[in-house]
């Protein structure tokens, strides 16, 4: 099929043609929107989702420009309470709409988006996903749904909290329906992506990838399409019932109506909290890819690794009742929850410590990716220590509601998720583009974004454990010092940010050209050119084990790695991935 | 749409070549997931139902519109009838296949109008309900003494009314979701591009259509117990 598509064996044209890559292969608008290649679409998904991480980010700038004093900085009344009132609503609309969109638009479809839809298939060897069209579907309906969260907030906002808690969403004067809606379609997109992908591991895998020599990544994304496929309905169920009721006034949700509030919070939750796992899982799944990478050893406990993600996504499933510990849940129950939370850090752990083992004795190099994979692990550490914190009942009675959860999963989300997002775009991003980037400044910035991140967070769970109250827009003045650190902290997170973008762009044009494999790994990915064709690999590549670096050497003149033929002893096939 | 999906270029010899990829039992997996989300979503909706209805005693008494039997009897004879086009076009028998694709179609789009007398049938019950309750109760309209219980009354009414309506519609969409590609697999098979060999579509319609089926006991049943 490829010896037809780039013919030039036939008649040797005198100037060798350029080699066509999936980036040169249609030039027009059109080729880019209603494309099927797989690696497009990511791309697009790459280029939506930063838009709205760079909203996303920018709202929570606006955020903590706010906290620098304690009566508000940007939103403030003129010394009434009336006035105070009014204006600290702009404030409620402001952190609302930063977590919608970093929730809804950035973490949850970022990697499966963005780096799964780019790498699955390359991982697999495979020319597509399993339902290309059903891929370019799910893109759009993120679009819709994203452009109708927008439109919700250019008609008036919404100052609900990403959580849509009833009966403040149905009573409040906001463009709710409008937003839940936007939401409800990321959700479909959501479900489809996950349906997509999982088709394509069962289905697609090459002759010789059996289930337990797949790469990590895909047991990642494996398990995060499981959850999707499961429990996005719920959420898209609740939604549906909150439209009505502000609609029709159904009062399922409503205690005017005899409805039952807390019921919108246990459906809530029993996709939000799963939801959590879509966002982690992945980026868990990236960081299994470049730890042994920059290890140059081979991973340590890979079936562990494998099955803990789904043990994750399993479990997952039965702890969502500790975000309601606090509304009248009867103790039984919640000591129930409290015991599954802390058996869902179990496989968390395993994977920390599986990452560490295939450290041990390893040949670390401290590049871009590696760097950012470190700072994953420390930053989730904290972050799922946290959370264990507050699993357990008496300590979440006092912490619940207080900058202590809201310092928890910023390290979990922004330190687990969204650095572990930075980390697999800079891994791939010389097969994505074929362009280097400047690896002493994204050293140096990604330094510069683990002090941000710290900075930020870390003063958030110590003010937050001395009493400070989430979703405040003022404070009183001895929390001031945190607040200002956190300030800080977010604005160093910004300067690393926009650095980040600079270098990035600017490799676009002026990078050096990626070789095949720069970074040395093993994986199927590797095999094809950088950036990889249109149809992805010129010939179906072998399987072997994709964490066996011991054939790969650096090679100089291409400036990247080579595989070398195998001393005669060694090509005795290996049955185990050990 | 669809044609504006094409591939990039016209060229056979690239990926698709004119087709979508064709993975072998990618189809019928996906479908299979697919039905099994909604799955997800009919169970937990009907379960997010019984916890409200368990929450608060149920004063009022909605009887059911007998239609539901009715659209019912139509919904189980139509899973007969796709079950019956799977199986010829499994012999090969083109002509049985199309004549119970399209009774099944024809079955589908019967429920759907059912469904439709259903909801009006309900709408009626309950404004003559209400009627009723107002002339038990001169003070339903006044705002002094006797609010409170007529009010709770009305709502109590409003909310069945809206939980037979929410699953009905919903399960009714999924109906309406379902027959458009169904109308597509008759006119498939009217062309004669199934085989006994190659029937995705059919399989595809069959496994949603079982689903339909199961889903709208699940609901019936669950109606029948707290209405």
């Amino acid at each position: 099929m490829t010896a037809l598509a780039g013919n030039n064996y036939g008649d040797t044209p005198v100037v060798p043609a350029k080699p066509d890559n999936y980036l040169t292969h249609g030039k027009t608008i059109r080729s880019w929107l209603l494309t099927l290649d797989h690696k497009r679409i990511g791309i697009m998904y790459l280029v939506v989702g930063l838009l709205a991480f760079f909203i996303g980010g920018m709202l929570a700038e606006v955020i903590r420009t706010q906290l620098l004093v304690p009566q508000g900085l940007i939103f403030h009344g003129t010394g009434s309470v009336a006035s105070s009132y009014a204006a600290y609503r702009y404030y409620n609309q402001v952190f609302t709409l930063h977590g919608i969109i970093m929730v809804f638009l950035v973490l949850i479809p970022i990697i499966p988006g963005a780096l799964g839809n780019f790498a699955l298939p390359l991982l697999l060897g495979a020319k597509d996903v399993a339902f290309p069209k059903l891929n370019l579907i799910s893109f759009y309906l993120y679009v819709v749904g994203a452009l109708l969260a927008i439109l919700s907030t250019v008609l008036g906002a919404v100052d609900t909290g990403w959580t849509f808690y009833t009966p403040f969403s149905i009573q409040t004067e906001s463009y709710v329906v409008v937003m839940v809606l936007g939401i409800f379609l990321v959700g479909f997109s959501s479900i489809f992506t996950g349906i997509n992908f999982m088709v394509t591991i069962h289905k697609l895998r090459p002759p010789g990838m059996s289930w337990f020599r797949m790469p990590l990544f895909l047991w990642s994304i494996y398990a995060t399409s499981l959850i999707q496929v499961a429990a996005t309905p719920v959420v898209g169920i609740t939604f549906v019932l909150l439209m009505m009721e502000r609609v029709m006034g159904i009062g399922i949700f409503n205690p005017a109506l005899g409805g039952n509030p807390v019921l919108f919070q246990e459906f809530f939750w029993f996709y939000s909290h799963p939801a959590v796992y879509i966002m982690i899982l992945p980026a868990m799944g990236i960081v299994s890819e470049i730890i042994p990478v920059f290890s140059r050893k081979h991973i340590f406990g890979y079936e562990f690794i494998a099955l803990s993600s789904l043990a994750i996504a399993l479990i997952g499933f039965l702890v969502w009742g500790h975000h309601i510990f606090v509304n009248g849940q009867s103790a039984e129950l919640d000591a129930v929850f409290s015991f599954l939370t802390f058996v869902v850090a179990v496989p968390s752990a395993i994977k920390v410590w599986n990452w560490l083992a295939t450290m041990y004795k390893g040949a670390i190099v401290l590049k871009t990716p590696m760097l950012y994979a470190l700072s994953f692990i420390v930053l989730f550490t904290i972050g799922g220590l946290t959370g264990v914190v507050l699993g357990a009942l008496s300590e979440d009675v006092v912490l619940h509601d207080t900058y202590f959860v809201v310092g928890h999963f910023h390290y979990v989300m922004m330190g687990g998720t969204l650095i572990g997002f930075i980390a697999g775009l800079h891994y791939w991003w010389p097969k994505m583009f074929g362009r280097m980037y400047n690896e002493r400044i994204a050293q140096i910035t990604c330094v510069v974004m683990f002090i941000g991140i710290n900075l930020t967070f870390f003063p958030q769970l110590m003010v937050g454990a001395d009493g400070m109250p989430r979703r405040y827009a003022s404070y009183l003045p001895m929390y001031q010092p945190y607040m200002i650190a956190s300030t800080i902290g977010a604005y160093i997170q910004l300067v690393a940010f926009l650095t980040m973008a600079g270098y990035l762009m600017h490799s676009l044009f002026y990078g050096k050209k990626a070789p095949v494999n720069p970074w040395g790994g093993g994986s199927l990915e590797w095999e094809t050119s950088s950036p990889p064709p249109h149809d992805n690999f010129e010939t179906t590549p072998s399987v072997g084990d994709p964490y066996d670096y011991s054939d790969l050497v650096f090679d100089a003149a291409v400036n990247g790695y080579v595989h070398i033929e195998k001393p005669e002893e060694s090509l005795v096939p290996v049955t185990a991935p050990h | 749409m669809t044609g504006a999906l094409q591939p990039e270029t016209p060229d056979p010899s690239k990926r698709y070549g004119g087709k979508s990829l064709h993975v072998p039992g990618a189809g019928t997996l996906g479908v299979s997931l697919l039905v099994g989300s909604l799955s997800v979503l009919f169970v937990s909706s009907l379960i997010g139902y019984i916890c409200y209805w368990f929450s608060f005693p149920r004063p009022v008494r909605v009887h059911l519109p007998w239609g539901l039997w009715l659209s019912t009897a139509v919904l189980i004879l139509s899973s007969f009838t796709i079950h019956w086009a799977w199986s010829a076009i499994r012999h090969d028998l083109q002509r049985s296949c199309r004549v119970a694709l399209l009774a099944t179609l024809i079955l589908g789009i019967t429920f759907l109008g059912l469904q439709c007398w259903n909801w009006a049938e309900i709408y009626g019950a309950l404004q003559s309900a209400d009627h009723a309750l107002k002339a038990l109760h001169p003070q339903y309209v006044s705002p002094i003494g006797g609010m409170r219980m007529a009010h709770a009354l009305i709502y109590e009414k409003q909310a069945m009314f809206a939980a037979f309506f929410f699953f009905t519609v919903m399960h009714a969409v999924h109906v309406l979701g379902g027959l458009i590609p169904l109308g597509v697999v008759n006119v498939k098979a009217r062309q004669g591009i199934y085989s006994r060999n190659y029937h995705p579509g059919v399989r595809y319609c069959l496994i949603y259509w079982h689903f339909l089926d199961a889903a709208w006991i699940l609901i019936l049943i669950t109606l029948l117990i707290t209405f």
